[in-house]
């Protein structure tokens, strides 16, 4: 362990100005967080450090590997009594207490500055995909270079295979349902048996680096690995259904919604809760949803002349939902599409509060209580389409709707925006004392059970609307 | 493997098609300063790599201190001091630092043989290695790798680049710290060699062409010139004569077996009319010149 520290020592001293330039970043990085989250709680991060930050990382990875680097004949520390095994703990600390503890501690400090729970369980797993994803594939490269420009090289190449992987599929598939493919999603629809191949195979070249300095074949097997990976990427997501979709623009087979209705319910008095302003006026029409079968959970969303149109439901009924870009004097008329999904209940599943994680097979969806903070997280496996399933927590005499905002879980947003600190937060829920104390937590996932569209026109004559528009 | 710090059995080395190693045996005596030497691309440089396990052999062995090459530990290392003269140094330590930070590596260390190396070599220790000039920087490596007393010293091309004043006090300074230890040398710098090597190797096209003491080998390499007194018709001349050159009235030549008797016999039976006969002892330069030269012309 002494030879261990010594080197990592060594490391620090040699790494200073890199190193105090990564702490002012953090630093920065945690005040802009903290001011942007204290403000705007749901907001996304957009901040440049985002990108900038990684890149330090990887950078920082790479010129500690370099300091003994493998490939060669004429480093110095090669005919000294330094063991491989020790070089590559020493260069892992390093890299775990620069990268994954100072990460750590940054969100921890964004978390008590807002005065949210801290989770270290779930901070660190916050970590895992980007320490397998990126940083164990650039320690792997970094291992393989010569210096930092053939690295960069290393990184421009794994960048154009990532862009192959990622944006030939757009080309080449459409979604069963006939829909438009409008992004990619790599991390949500791979399966983790094939993010977890990758820092498997980069932990096997790298070792295989270290103790052997068998430069020509790690090399190839890196290679390899990449070309292998690109196809098996491909095959794996492709047989999943590689890209996020947009609303289904005709109807898949077997998912038609014969006996659902939607219908004005202009009369029944209700009226929309002022929102916050947005810089759009909005106009909140009451629907009835006939035909809606017993516990389903209904979600829909539309495109009605290049307005968006949402559908939703609040305590007290559904909403269609017009967002105008400014107010129309004319006579409207509202003839909606609406992309439907109906959910079914599944089978409910315990929580045991305190205990490890549950899985669900079916929704490949880990939940987790905690007794310590009473939070309940629940966060998705990477191959779903998020629109696919919602969960709930069913409780004694509530029910606690897991959304989309709690499944942006470790494997959402891809590996930049996973990046983000302040994520960690969206992925709980408060559960209030009286269930905390409660041991066991019945948890119902649903999946999607029919999707599709339903046209209908409501005419509006003679009405007046401005009670159900909002302003800004 | 016998008891030789360095041993090496049919090792082969390829680079793709280049053969730079061809079945070469080697054995080093204990206690010994062997001095290998060779032309550019003998394959001097690639044996010491594969002796140090930098790379590896295509097949043969090699051995080092009693262990396989290709499974040196860090306790063959700590016994083992290597310097290169393309060796990369860590250019961003001082002196200083760099004795500092190799220091827990050793547990024979002994600081005051570095401190009197540092005196002896003039060594600054705040200076930064990228700071110091050729000669100086190989000091440093020779006191970093000479400081805990290794067993087995291994020095490729250690001279080169070095003006003579740096090379005298190098050579002292490895002297003094070699007491006991066995010394692997390469150079070209034969003049200096020649002065301390105990044992010398010939390496050429990846072929070691012999291998004994330094005293044997000036013992039997002489330059022997010959007037005559009517020109030489022999053409099959003796396979220990290298160099041959005939002129009407002079034979000269290099007897690489000089024996006093046997090179007088053969030199009367072949040139009765021989009027005068000068033997010469030749500097371990004008050996290797004589052997490369004549390698050359062999190929």
């Amino acid at each position: 362990m002494q030879e261990i520290l010594h080197i990592f020592s060594k490391d620090v001293r040699r790494l200073a100005a890199p190193l105090a330039l990564l702490i002012a970043l953090q630093a920065t990085f945690v005040v802009s967080e903290w001011r942007l989250y204290s403000v705007h709680p749901w907001s996304d991060s957009g901040s440049l450090l985002n990108v900038i930050l990684p890149f330090t990382w990887i950078f920082l990875i790479a010129a500690l590997v370099l300091q003994e680097k493998l490939p060669g004949t004429r480093q110095y520390w090669l005919t000294r009594p330094i063991s491989w095994y020790k070089l590559l703990a020493a260069k892992l600390l390093f890299a775990f207490v620069f990268v994954n503890l100072l990460l750590f501690v940054s969100d921890c400090v964004i978390l008590s500055s807002l005065h949210l729970p801290i989770v270290p369980v779930d901070l660190w797993l916050r970590q895992i995909p980007f320490t397998t994803q990126l940083f164990l594939p650039a320690f792997c490269l970094a291992a393989l270079s010569d210096g930092l420009g053939q690295f960069a090289m290393g990184l421009v190449v794994a960048a154009f295979g990532f862009v192959i992987v990622t944006l030939l599929p757009a080309l080449i598939w459409r979604s069963p349902h006939g829909g438009e493919v409008v992004s990619l999603d790599v991390a949500r629809f791979s399966p983790d048996w094939l993010f977890l191949l990758l820092p498997v195979l980069v932990l096997f070249i790298t070792t295989l680096q270290f103790a052997y300095r068998t430069t020509a074949l790690s090399r190839i097997l890196f290679l390899a690995l990449i070309l292998w990976l690109i196809p098996l990427t491909f095959w794996a997501n492709l047989s999943r259904g590689f890209l996020s979709r947009t609303q289904p623009e005709k109807l898949a087979p077997g998912n038609e919604l014969p006996q659902l209705r939607v219908v004005p319910d202009l009369d029944s008095g209700r009226h929309p809760d002022p929102v916050s302003p947005d810089g759009f006026a909005h106009l909140f029409l009451p629907v009835q949803m006939q035909g809606l079968p017993a516990d389903t959970y209904l979600e829909g969303n539309g495109i009605y002349q290049r307005r968006q149109v949402s559908l939703f439901k609040d305590q007290s009924g559904y909403w269609l939902r017009f967002d105008l870009e400014k107010p129309p004097n004319e006579i409207t008329e509202a003839n909606a599409k609406i992309y439907l999904y109906v959910f079914h209940e599944g089978k409910a599943q315990t929580i045991r509060l305190g205990s490890k994680a549950i899985f669900s097979p079916a929704e490949s969806i880990h939940c987790q209580s905690a007794w310590s903070s009473g939070l309940f997280n629940c966060w998705a496996g990477p191959q779903r389409d998020r629109r696919e399933y919602r969960a709930f927590a069913k409780f004694d005499n509530a029910i606690i709707e897991l959304n989309d905002a709690h499944f942006s879980g470790i494997f959402e947003g891809g590996l930049i925006s996973g990046l983000s600190p302040i994520t960690s937060w969206k992925l709980s829920i408060n559960v209030k004392p009286q269930y905390a104390l409660t041991p066991d937590i019945p948890v119902r996932f649903v999946s999607v059970e029919r999707s599709g569209t339903l046209e209908r026109n409501f005419e509006v004559h003679n009405r007046d609307l401005s009670s159900y528009i909002v302003r800004p | 493997m016998t008891d030789s710090p360095i041993q090496c059995s049919q090792l082969t080395k390829k680079f793709r098609s280049l053969l730079a190693l061809d079945r070469l045996d080697l054995a080093v005596p204990e206690g010994s300063i062997y001095a290998l030497i060779g032309p550019n691309g003998a394959g001097k440089t690639t044996l010491i790599k594969i002796l140090v396990n930098i790379l590896r052999p295509n097949s043969g062995t090699s051995s080092i201190l009693g262990v396989d090459s290709r499974r040196l530990s860090p306790a063959e290392f700590a016994q083992l001091g290597y310097v290169s003269e393309n060796q990369e140094l860590p250019e961003w330590m001082t002196v200083g630092y760099f004795l500092k930070y190799l220091k827990p590596f050793y547990s024979t260390w002994d600081d005051a043989r570095a401190a009197e190396m540092l005196k002896q070599f003039n060594l600054p220790l705040d200076r930064k290695l990228s700071q110091l000039s050729r000669g100086m920087k190989m000091k440093a490596a020779l006191l970093s790798s000479l400081a805990y007393r290794p067993k087995l010293i291994i020095l490729d091309e250690p001279f080169s680049g070095l003006d003579p004043l740096v090379r005298d006090e190098f050579i002292e300074g490895l002297l003094e710290s070699a007491a006991g230890a066995t010394v692997f040398i390469s150079s070209h710098d034969l003049a200096e060699i020649e002065s301390f090597s105990s044992h010398i190797g010939y390496l050429d096209n990846g072929t070691l062409q012999f291998s004994e003491e330094a005293a044997t080998l000036t013992a039997r390499f002489r330059e022997i010139e010959i007037t005559l007194s009517e020109p030489a018709t022999q053409a099959n001349w003796p396979a220990s004569w290298l160099r041959v050159e005939i002129s009407p009235s002079m034979v000269r030549f290099v007897e690489t077996r000089f024996d006093d008797e046997r090179t007088g016999q053969q030199i009367q039976a072949l040139f009765p009319t021989a009027q005068n006969i000068t033997i010469k002892p030749m500097p371990l330069r004008d050996i290797f010149v004589a052997l490369a030269k004549s390698s050359r012309k062999a190929a």
